[in-house]
């Protein structure tokens, strides 16, 4: 049992914190979703993003990245090719942003683009598809990720990867969902515990009223649990870890996210506001992998297999 | 980082399991209930921790010349854990070997160790805490209890303690006791339950049989030697020792072993559906959250750091975890907890309910992540 960073993992921890730092005060524009293909480039160039890595980063160093990756209001893929990518994908040649999704895939699927490539999980098996500009079209913003929708898919096109179970891909998306949520409420928590410092009424900060502490404590125990337990599922790469890493991010995502948006009053939802970064991230990722039932039912079944299978017989028609 | 046990860690666990094994008769959950506080198991422990001693299993995380093995603080941790698990059959012995001996060994004079530390670590000594006071909980500095110097040498104690636990099963009363005007003017008492004025009654509660009690004191006659430490010093010397303790008791052992049993038994009534998963679930993914921070805790104290923040991020997380797991029983179990038939799920469930009291509120490690975590303004 350790709980530091090995030497490397700093180091890398450390190198991308640095580019993230020179960015983090960048962005002027009110959109929803921030496109930022200077930081993409220094990031990629050194090596830190994408599912193939010349350094022999592996989904913990993806993780790693990914917690700093998540910290810019721009929108960067970093979770999913680097953390699902580098578990399931190997040697297969990917372009970045990665998406997934559970096949028939014909929903809004975050960080589909054409120029990138996608992870379809059916029934049986797992699929890899690049996607092309022809084959998408783009979502119209809600939330704080890009999100992409197929115009047609063809699923026999992808290419199947061989000895990857669909449930091997599904862990993984779930260290991602936890990931995301983990990096996104601990951006959120921090840029409110600034706010609420300055921020004053009745002539003190509201940082200082009992009410508003007690909450964004409540909040700060649930993104460090979040974090431990991603981080354990992406060191251990076992299934049950991931469920319930996933469980505990998506139960936890919508307080987080509706705590430090009602600290920001009025001002927290509006655009201008770059809270919204993370709390529409936040929002989007309930739902993901169809959300938190299924994350727990699925943690249920890895902690307690014999009785969801007893139940599942006892259940079963004649 | 990695979050696996060692080899020796987990031969460790075994260890204490094979003891447990062969110690505990397979009537303990009926006879004992899971309840440390007890008469059963308090009388329990008076046989097992001396067992335990000559295992090497009582204070092994103690210093080698002070008789403990010297293992670090994630083996006493694992000891926890096993013991915390199973319904504490070291009864309120766990306080002597975690902070109370530890404390002695410290502060005390040659006269209290020779006196009462081979008492500690042969396993027959009990004691309890004197701290809480009705009109001092939270507040611990407002309590009002009395030592005053007496003209005939030593003190006379005068006030009355509240929430004691095991009081009317301890040989000795770790007390705090007001000696000046000052507000953390507060001296730490040894003091021999036997002493004449001391009078004990039993407050019944939910938590066990002898969970709580009320302690008076008048004019309890206290020899100069009764103090520990300096005269004035009991508050940093608490501060102190109960910094050792850090996270104290691993409570989510037991309400995991508890939502484990909870869906045992469901799945044997074919109820262990999808909404009983999803609960049981969320439930056990908090616990796991809530061990991984007091781990992280215990890494850090292994690893010589000062205490931080963190141990109330952990603290609050075990009770967090404890109100999802009873809102599991309580959804799903409800017949099981009225019948009262499964001494482990009624433990686990009995204990959900102090979890954001006992040693420091849910609201005072709230108000200290507040300060030590995310620096926030004060009043
Ligand atoms: C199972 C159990 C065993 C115990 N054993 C012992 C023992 O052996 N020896 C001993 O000395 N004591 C013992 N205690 C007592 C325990 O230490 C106290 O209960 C605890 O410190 C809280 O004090 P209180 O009960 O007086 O509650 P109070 O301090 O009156 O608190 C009541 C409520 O007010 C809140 N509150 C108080 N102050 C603040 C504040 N500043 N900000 C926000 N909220 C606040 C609390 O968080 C709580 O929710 C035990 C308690 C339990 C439950």
């Amino acid at each position: 049992m350790d709980f530091d960073l090995t030497e490397d993992q700093a180091l890398i921890a450390s190198a991308v914190r640095q580019i993230v730092a020179r960015h983090l005060a960048d962005p002027t524009s009110a959109d929803f979703v921030l496109n930022a293909p200077v930081v993409e480039r220094e990031l990629t160039e050194n090596g830190f993003l994408g599912a193939t890595s010349e350094m022999g980063l592996g989904p913990v160093e993806g993780l790693l990245i990914a917690e700093e990756v998540g910290r810019l209001p721009f929108a960067i893929e970093a979770a999913t090719s680097g953390i699902l990518g580098r578990a399931i994908l190997d040697a297969h040649p990917v372009r970045r942003p990665l998406a997934v999704a559970l096949a028939p895939a014909d929903g809004p699927i975050r960080y589909l683009q054409g120029g990138g490539a996608a992870v379809i999980i059916t029934d049986d098996d797992v699929r890899l598809l690049q996607v092309e500009e022809q084959d998408v079209e783009r979502v119209p913003a809600v939330f704080a990720y890009p999100f992409g929708r197929f115009r047609r898919l063809n699923v026999d096109k992808a290419v199947v990867l061989e000895g990857v179970a669909p449930e091997s891909a599904k862990q993984w998306w779930r260290v991602v969902i936890a990931a995301e949520i983990g990096v996104a409420g601990r951006a959120a928590l921090e840029a409110t515990v600034e706010f609420v410092k300055q921020r004053r009424q009745f002539n003190r900060a509201i940082g200082s009223f009992q009410a508003v502490q007690h909450r964004l404590a409540h909040v700060a125990t649930l993104v460090q649990g979040i974090e431990w337990l991603t981080r354990r599922a992406a060191t251990s790469g076992a299934a049950a870890d991931a469920a319930l890493a996933a469980t505990m991010a998506q139960q936890s995502a919508g307080l987080i996210h509706a705590d430090c948006t009602q600290f920001h009053g009025a001002y927290g939802t509006t655009l201008d506001c770059p809270l919204h970064f993370w709390a529409y991230r936040l929002r989007a990722l309930r739902g993901e992998l169809k959300g938190l039932s299924h994350q727990s039912v699925e943690a249920a079944r890895s902690l307690w297999p014999d009785a969801v299978a007893k139940q599942s017989r006892a259940v079963r028609p004649a | 980082m990695n979050f696996d046990w060692t080899p020796s860690q987990n031969s460790f666990r075994q260890r204490i399991r094979d003891v447990l094994d062969r110690e505990l008769q397979d009537d303990w959950p009926q006879k004992s209930r899971l309840d440390p506080s007890s008469e059963y198991v308090s009388r329990f422990s008076r046989e097992f921790c001396p067992t335990l001693a000559r295992e090497g299993l009582l204070i092994p995380h103690w210093p080698q010349q002070d008789g403990g093995e010297g293992l670090d603080p994630f083996h006493h941790w694992i000891l926890g854990e096993e013991m915390f698990a199973i319904g504490e059959p070291r009864s309120y012995q766990y306080m002597s070997v975690n902070w109370a001996g530890p404390a002695i060994r410290k502060y005390g004079t040659p006269r209290q160790k020779a006196e009462l530390l081979p008492r500690i670590t042969g396993g027959t000594m009990i004691f309890c805490q004197g701290f809480s006071e009705p009109g001092a909980g939270s507040d611990l500095a407002a309590m009002k209890t009395k030592a005053e110097r007496s003209e005939s040498g030593g003190f006379v104690i005068n006030g009355s303690k509240i929430w004691t636990s095991g009081a009317s099963l301890a040989d000795v009363c770790f007390l705090l006791a007001r000696t000046g005007q000052g507000r953390k003017d507060i001296s730490a008492f040894l003091v021999p339950m036997d002493t004449p004025g001391i009078d004990v009654r039993i407050v019944a509660s939910f938590n066990g049989e002898r969970s709580f009690h009320e302690v008076f004191f008048t004019d309890v006659q206290a020899p100069e030697d009764a103090v520990l430490g300096e005269v004035g010093r009991g508050w940093d010397i608490v501060m102190s020792v109960l910094a050792d303790e850090r996270v104290g008791a691993p409570r989510y052992a037991l309400t995991m072993r508890g939502i484990d049993i909870g869906v045992g038994i469901l799945a044997g009534r074919g109820q262990f559906d999808e909404p009983a998963q999803i609960r049981a679930a969320q439930a056990m993914a908090a616990c796991h959250a809530a061990q991984l921070l007091c781990l992280s805790v215990i890494d850090d104290r292994a690893k010589g750091r000062p205490p931080s923040g963190s141990t109330s991020v952990a603290r609050y997380c075990l009770n967090a975890a404890d109100r999802l797991a009873a809102d599991f029983f309580e959804e799903f179990l409800s017949d099981d907890l009225v019948l009262n038939e499964n001494p482990v799920l009624a433990a686990a469930y009995r204990r959900t309910a102090s979890s954001g009291i006992a040693s420091g509120t849910a609201e005072m490690q709230m108000n200290a992540i507040a300060r030590d975590v995310l620096r926030l303004p004060r009043e």
